[in-house]
């Protein structure tokens, strides 16, 4: 898999380092260059695996253990093959005809050295190759993906042929304390425009005792409110009918009930303070079809620009 | 927003299913999903909790007709309606390019109904964008249940600008594709503009 990350560039670099190890590791071959430390074969391979292991670290601290492991094999192999390419040079060069004595020469400790470094400059560009550790987030999301939840919400709506794929996740507000309620709110009545319309709605009260809070309403106000209605002036009404609700207060209310069922009720002294204050809202389903025609009267229409189009390119899916 | 590739003649919308909880927009893309050609379609993703409300989005690809020699591509999304989870729903707005408005019919539902608009006008100007530059259609969905208001009322809370309006049954697909091909051309129709702007 060619990766983005590795361009041409990188491969020349590659190349150019590996030839430019070779020609200086076969040069340190031929030189008297001595150097005092002096160390068995094992014990240098051991410093080299230190030395790559160190380097693929600091490259690539995200590797997997594999990719540790490759790292430090394919320098090593590295190392090896400019070594041997430096003693091919040597052999090539020099008319050597032993090319295993040239090949010895080259794993001294200075060419040895020489190659370590080309090699980890040559594999450098190469460390995009290394297989990664998988992070914790992508191996709980795959495992979520791959998860029993899922398999068994797929198949349960019996959809699974047709690429529908339903997850059912746990509601996490179902386990907070606090979750904001959706609260109708009181209509000003100033935000509309009032419409200068006469006309009164009348709602069977025994529909709106059922509306008032418990407390408030009595056995004797429900028994009289049967037999009644309450009228209420469309002044007061229409300004809300844009807010999709018609909201009074309970305290309003009382004011426009029959006297007797208005006496009938708890009295607000009796009764706590913030209950007065409690809004109502009155049935839209009797109120609306009460209106006259000019209530609902909508201005002329002034849809924006984007909604004047021609309709001859009309989108057409294809439906079974 | 709106992408063309002219390479491919691809054109890619996204198109946003608005409104209040439990009034029908997933059941809109439900039944898209399952009355359009599978290879005209993607795969309708819905993450939704154990009581089916859509918890984050609904999501479905679709592939429509061909204009002007160019694949058009619409990317259909639905937002949670619930109150509480309005910042997913800013979210999943960005970018839009074209609205459908959902309203459940019910009398009860009709405050929510107005607080939903509302929320998507807020929503959208968190954004820079409005009503007045982005397309959007109005449907009312459940016209089949009895306690419905009637179309005028619904018109003179929702859309006293009469932009277009559908009436629908999503459950049983009345209006669905109505709707959709509605919004997708308003949103194709707007494409020279958004060029010329450079916003796309």
């Amino acid at each position: 898999m060619i990766r983005k990350d590795f361009t041409a560039v990188s491969a020349f670099s590659v190349i150019a380092a590996f030839a430019a190890g070779a020609a200086l590791c076969s040069q340190f071959s031929q030189t008297d260059l001595q150097v005092g430390l002096q160390a068995s074969t094992p014990v240098l391979w051991a410093v080299e695996a230190v030395i790559f292991g160190t380097a693929v670290f600091i490259w690539c601290s995200r590797a997997s253990f594999f990719g540790w492991i490759l790292g430090i094999a394919s320098l090593m192999i590295f190392r090896v093959a400019v070594a041997s390419a430096g003693g091919m040079v040597v052999v090539f060069t020099q008319g050597m005809g032993d090319p295993g004595a040239a090949l010895e020469q080259t794993a001294g400790l200075v060419p040895r050295a020489c190659a370590i470094l080309f090699s980890l400059m040559a594999c450098y560009p190469l460390r995009v190759f290394l297989p990664l550790r998988e992070s914790q987030a992508i191996r709980r999301g795959r495992g979520f993906a791959d998860s029993a939840a899922v398999r068994s919400a797929t198949a349960a709506t019996g959809d699974g042929d047709r690429g529908l794929l339903i997850v059912t996740v746990k509601n996490r507000a179902d386990d907070e304390e606090q979750v904001p309620a959706f609260t109708p709110q009181a209509a000003s009545p100033g935000a509309v425009p009032r419409l200068d319309i006469e006309g009164e709605i009348e709602l069977p009260l025994s529909r709106v005792l059922t509306l008032l809070p418990e407390e408030v309403v009595t056995d004797k106000a429900l028994a009289l409110g049967d037999s009644q209605s309450l009228i209420i002036s469309l002044d007061a009404i229409h300004p809300q009918l844009r807010e999709g609700q018609v909201l009074f207060t309970l305290g309003e209310l009382r004011g426009m009930l029959p006297p007797a069922v208005r006496k009938a009720l708890v009295q607000p002294s009796d009764s706590e303070a913030e209950v007065e204050s409690t809004p109502v809202a009155l049935p839209l389903e009797v109120i609306v079809p009460q209106l006259p025609p000019e209530a609902l009267e909508l201005p002329p229409p002034s849809p924006p620009s984007w909604a004047e189009v021609d309709g001859t390119d009309t989108i057409v899916f294809a439906t079974t | 927003m709106a992408s063309i590739n002219y390479a491919l003649k691809e054109i890619s919308c996204k198109v946003v299913y608005y409104g209040p909880g439990m009034c029908g927009k997933t059941t809109n893309l439900q039944y898209i999903h399952q009355h359009t050609v599978p290879d005209k379609r993607g795969n309708m993703v819905s993450l939704a909790t154990p009581g089916e409300r859509t918890l984050f989005f609904d999501f479905l690809p679709l592939e429509a007709s061909q204009v002007h020699g160019f694949r058009t591509k619409f990317q259909l999304y639905t937002v949670p309606g619930q109150v509480m989870y309005n910042s997913t729903r800013k979210l999943v707005l960005r970018a839009v390019d074209g609205i459908i408005f959902v309203c459940d019919s019910q009398w009860d539902k009709m405050r929510e109904n107005v607080e939903s608009f509302r929320n998507l006008a807020e929503n959208l100007a968190s954004y820079g964008y409005s009503l007045e530059t982005t397309p959007y259609v109005v449907q009312y969905n459940k016209r089949d249940l009895d306690n419905t208001a009637p179309v005028d009322y619904l018109q003179y809370t929702i859309n006293p600008r009469q932009v277009p309006q559908f009436e629908a049954v999503a459950i049983q697909g009345d209006g669905v594709f109505d709707t959709l091909n509605c919004i997708c051309t308003l949103v194709l129709a707007q494409m020279p503009q958004k060029q010329k702007a450079g916003t796309i």
